[in-house]
């Protein structure tokens, strides 16, 4: 195995379909077409990519909830499709959102049920859950109802549940989706202390400061497929050369964006604003000439300042999945 | 080697629930009781033998009842919560999870036959006598696991139909009246004998029957260790038939993934 | 007349949306199936133990009757009482409290259909009793059993809207719906007379009125004309009319103090 905890190769996942009126059989577009990863041991490994984009399908595949209709993949040296039950005993998987809880019955409780099926010894379960509970935060709400938690507590009890078998891989499927800045904050230093734990972590998202603030190496899936591989330096290298020019404005115009865009060489525009001023973000594929045709179709508005700027992970994600690269 | 630890964890989380939450009071109290009470009403007359065949009819149907509402309902339950994904990702195969909910929803209707008897002795003033206490509590303790099975069975089978809360509704009184347990079998139309001799709680019923020291009326009388053979054997075939049905749900719900959805 | 129009058009587009939700979730033969079931297996299993237990105060075609009736407590009180808990469990009731709309409108709109279903259904279990245990309709008086049903399915109706104000602040109003779904079954005289409970108890079954309606019912059968039963008929209008101005009155009161609990969305 050397240090590769997960091996993914070509893998594949067509879901199977009933047609309702005929009842036939079909399956559907790949969700996830042809994926081939290594993650390594200690690693956090992020996942990148829009919704509907094949993520969770790779975690289920990996997780051994899915079996895949090609390819096939290792997690700790065992096959997900043999010997799914070897494989269950050493990861486990985190999810974001509100669902996946007992909410009638209190958070130790529910970390109890799951230790239980984890067959850990009643002495350590215990020891282990108090402990987790003081981790994530959970002590004083502990014997609470999960009903009662909040949106932010659901989540640490959700990423104690994931902890309960003390595994050695660790999916994390958007773990922070919904969740507010703080919140997520604390969720991420969680996630950075499993990995200084020396848990390896697969983590999905589609927040890109998440990814950068987390991953040691990224892919962007889009479509089923991975679109882009490497660290973080690495991608952003990527997108060096369609460099990223900045331009605050005022009194601006939704025409003004269709214009821009418009211009030979303007890959894509983003655009935010507030009360005051709006901030375009626009990728070209030669920043030094670029400059001045964009100031030139601004000029109806006030500007600001027009600025040449660094990519970040979001812009190389943003030229990846919308495929303007 | 069963994961007891499952078990006995599903059997207490169970006990949480129905704890924490009123509404199973309905199936595994409020209807089977409802059901015993008004049976005992329409009797003219209500000697000793007619409260002691409602007093066992009651928990039968108390378990019957809870194992079909409650253990059928259970593996949904966990889809409309969003912990089944939780459930199977873990070493412990499903069936182990669900088994410890089935046992304790089988026990928990015994509940009914408690208060019919607590009405019997303080209402109705008729007391009652077990022929044979020790035989008697094997018998149940067996119809026990034989409904907890049933009820094994009814979780995986109601995840592959959409027709479960009519299932449930059709199956409840009509698999309780060919039980034996409230209407002797031979008063029943000869038609329906086979249907009851595959139902396994019907034999565990006739057991439990001699035990109390109510005649047998079983149209094919073997007698008590005859009855609690075939129980066993009949008990052994569901187990089998809920295992390959489990399996087949587990390959189903890693091949298409849409378990996780409700 | 503008306020009339817009209660019609709250009333039409809340049936209808609880018509499509219905429909979504299961085919309509199912639906019905499961509709039926509830009643007839009642029906089938009372009959029988009535046939058991041998020398009855009741005969099997009065069984059958009072069990075909009370077959509408499942749409009128039960279907009727989970309309708020539906709501919660979707998470739309906090959307339909926030609308400038009464929300008891909305509740009898959805209503509407269950209202129809319930008679239905008594319709569908008196046919049942006449082919599977050869009840006799040859004297009935058509006018008086039409009546019967009408009058039982409001009466139970207000029970069942009263109840479901209750759920829009308590957590499990479906479990005092469920008391009611048996109630019946024990007070009303559906399987044995009413005499045979304690005297106690008796009052009980005098404000309910599927009492008024099982007894209406078997002497409509009998031939009884609208003019004999007009006791009944008019106990049972009083009883619903009571309970649908408290069920109201209590909509309000629930409405605010779940506003001020905030468990409109807890379910």
């Amino acid at each position: 195995m050397g240090d590769r905890v997960i091996v993914a190769e070509d893998l594949v996942k067509c879901y199977p379909r009933t047609n309702g009126k005929s009842g036939e059989k079909k399956t559907s577009k790949p969700a996830v077409d042809g994926v081939s990863f290594e993650i390594r041991k200690g690693q956090i490994f992020g996942l990148l990519g829009p919704n509907g984009a094949g993520k969770t399908t790779t975690i289920k595949m990996l997780g051994t909830l899915l079996i895949p209709t090609s390819g096939g993949a290792t997690v700790l040296d065992h096959d997900i499709v043999k010997d799914y039950m070897e494989i269950r005993k050493r990861i486990n998987i985190i999810s974001g959102g509100d669902r996946g809880l007992y909410y009638r019955i209190s958070g130790r409780q529910n970390l109890r049920f799951f230790s239980d099926l984890y067959r850990i010894p009643r002495r350590l379960r215990d020891v282990r859950i108090e402990e987790l509970l003081q981790k994530v935060g959970l002590e004083k709400a502990a014997d609470q109802r999960v009903e009662e938690y909040s949106r932010g507590m659901k989540q640490r009890l959700h990423i104690a549940r994931g902890l309960v078998n003390d595994p050695d891989i660790l999916f994390l499927d958007e773990p922070t989706i919904g969740l507010d800045p703080e919140i997520s904050r604390e969720v991420r230093g969680m996630v950075r202390d499993m990995s200084k734990d020396g848990k390896t972590l697969l983590l999905t998202t589609h927040n890109m400061n998440e990814a950068e603030e987390l991953c040691d190496d990224i892919n962007i899936i889009v479509g089923g497929k991975i679109v882009a591989k490497g660290t973080i330096a690495e991608l952003k290298e990527a997108v060096r050369k369609k460099s990223v020019i900045e331009a605050e404005v005022r009194r601006m115009t939704p025409d003004v964006i269709e214009a821009v865009h418009s211009i030979d060489g303007v890959l894509n525009v983003a655009c935010s604003s507030d009360a005051y001023r709006s901030i375009l973000r626009i990728q070209v594929a030669d920043g030094q000439d670029m400059v001045l045709p964009i100031a030139k179709r601004l000029e109806n508005c006030r500007i600001i300042r027009v600025s040449r700027e660094e990519p970040t992970l979001e812009d190389a994600y943003m030229s990846m999945v919308i495929g303007d690269a | 080697m069963p994961n007891l630890y499952a078990i006995t964890g599903s059997f207490k989380k169970q006990a949480l629930d129905f704890i924490a939450d009123p509404q199973w009071i309905i199936p595994s109290l409020v209807a089977p009781f409802t059901f015993t009470l008004v049976t005992l009403m329409i009797y003219p007359e209500r000697d000793a033998s007619i409260v002691l065949y409602a007093v066992l009819g009651g928990g039968i149907l108390g378990m019957w009842s809870n194992s079909l509402r409650a253990s059928g309902f259970s593996i949904n339950y966990d889809r409309m919560v969003g912990t089944l994904e939780s459930l199977m990702v873990t070493p412990t195969p499903l069936m182990e999870v669900i088994a410890g909910r089935a046992i304790w929803n089988a026990l928990i209707g015994l509940l009914n036959s408690l208060l019919v008897f607590i009405l019997a002795e303080v209402v109705f003033q008729t007391s009652i006598r077990l022929a044979d206490p020790l035989m008697f509590f094997i018998a149940l303790a067996i119809i026990l696991l034989s409904l907890s099975t049933i009820g094994l069975f009814l979780a995986a089978f109601f995840v592959f139909t959409r027709a479960s809360s009519v299932l449930t509704q059709i199956l409840e009184l009509p698999i309780f009246i060919i039980s034996g347990a409230m209407i002797p079998i031979n008063l029943m139309p000869s038609w329906s004998w086979p249907l009851s001799f595959t139902f396994g709680p019907f034999w565990g019923v006739d057991a439990l029957q001699i035990a109390a020291g109510v005649s047998s009326t079983s149209p094919i009388p073997v007698g008590y260790a005859g009855d609690l053979l075939i129980l066993f054997a009949i008990t052994a075939v569901y187990l089998t038939l809920t295992w390959m049905l489990f399996k087949k749900m587990d390959g189903k719900a890693r091949e298409s993934g849409s378990l996780g959805r409700y | 007349m503008g306020f009339i129009r817009q209660e019609v058009t709250v009333l039409k587009s809340a049936s209808g949306v609880s018509l499509r939700s219905l429909f979504a979730a299961v085919p309509w033969w199912l639906w019905l199936i499961q509709l039926v079931t509830i009643g007839l297996t009642q029906m089938i299993y009372f009959v029988l133990m009535t046939s058991v237990a041998g020398d009855t105060t009741m005969s099997i075609s009065e069984v059958a009757l009072g069990n075909a009736l009370q077959a509408v407590t499942y749409s009128t009180v039960f279907a009727v009482c989970s309309i708020p808990g539906d709501e919660k469990h979707s998470g739309t009731l906090p959307l339909v409290m926030n609308a400038p709309t009464k929300l008891h409108s909305v509740i009898i709109g959805k209503s509407l259909f269950h209202i129809a279903a319930g008679m239905m259904t008594v319709v569908i279990s008196l046919t049942f009793a006449a082919l599977v245990f050869g009840v006799s309709f040859a004297e009935v008086d058509a006018l008086s059993l039409s009546m019967v049903i009408l009058v039982t399915t409001f009466a139970m109706t207000g029970f069942g809207l009263m109840l479901s104000s209750i759920g829009i602040y308590m957590r499990s109003s479906i479990l005092l719906a469920s008391f009611f779904l048996y109630i019946g079954l024990i007070f009303c005289g559906v399987n044995f007379p009413v005499s045979h409970l304690p005297s106690f108890l008796q009052p009980i079954s005098a404000v309910l009125p599927m009492t008024y309606g099982v007894h209406s019912l078997r002497m409509a059968v009998e031939g009884a004309a609208v003019l004999d039963i007009a006791q009944d008929l008019v106990l049972m209008l009083a009883i619903g009319s009571i309970m649908l101005l408290i069920g109201f009155l209590m909509l309000r009161l629930f409405e605010r103090l779940a506003r001020i609990k905030g468990s409109y969305e807890m379910f």
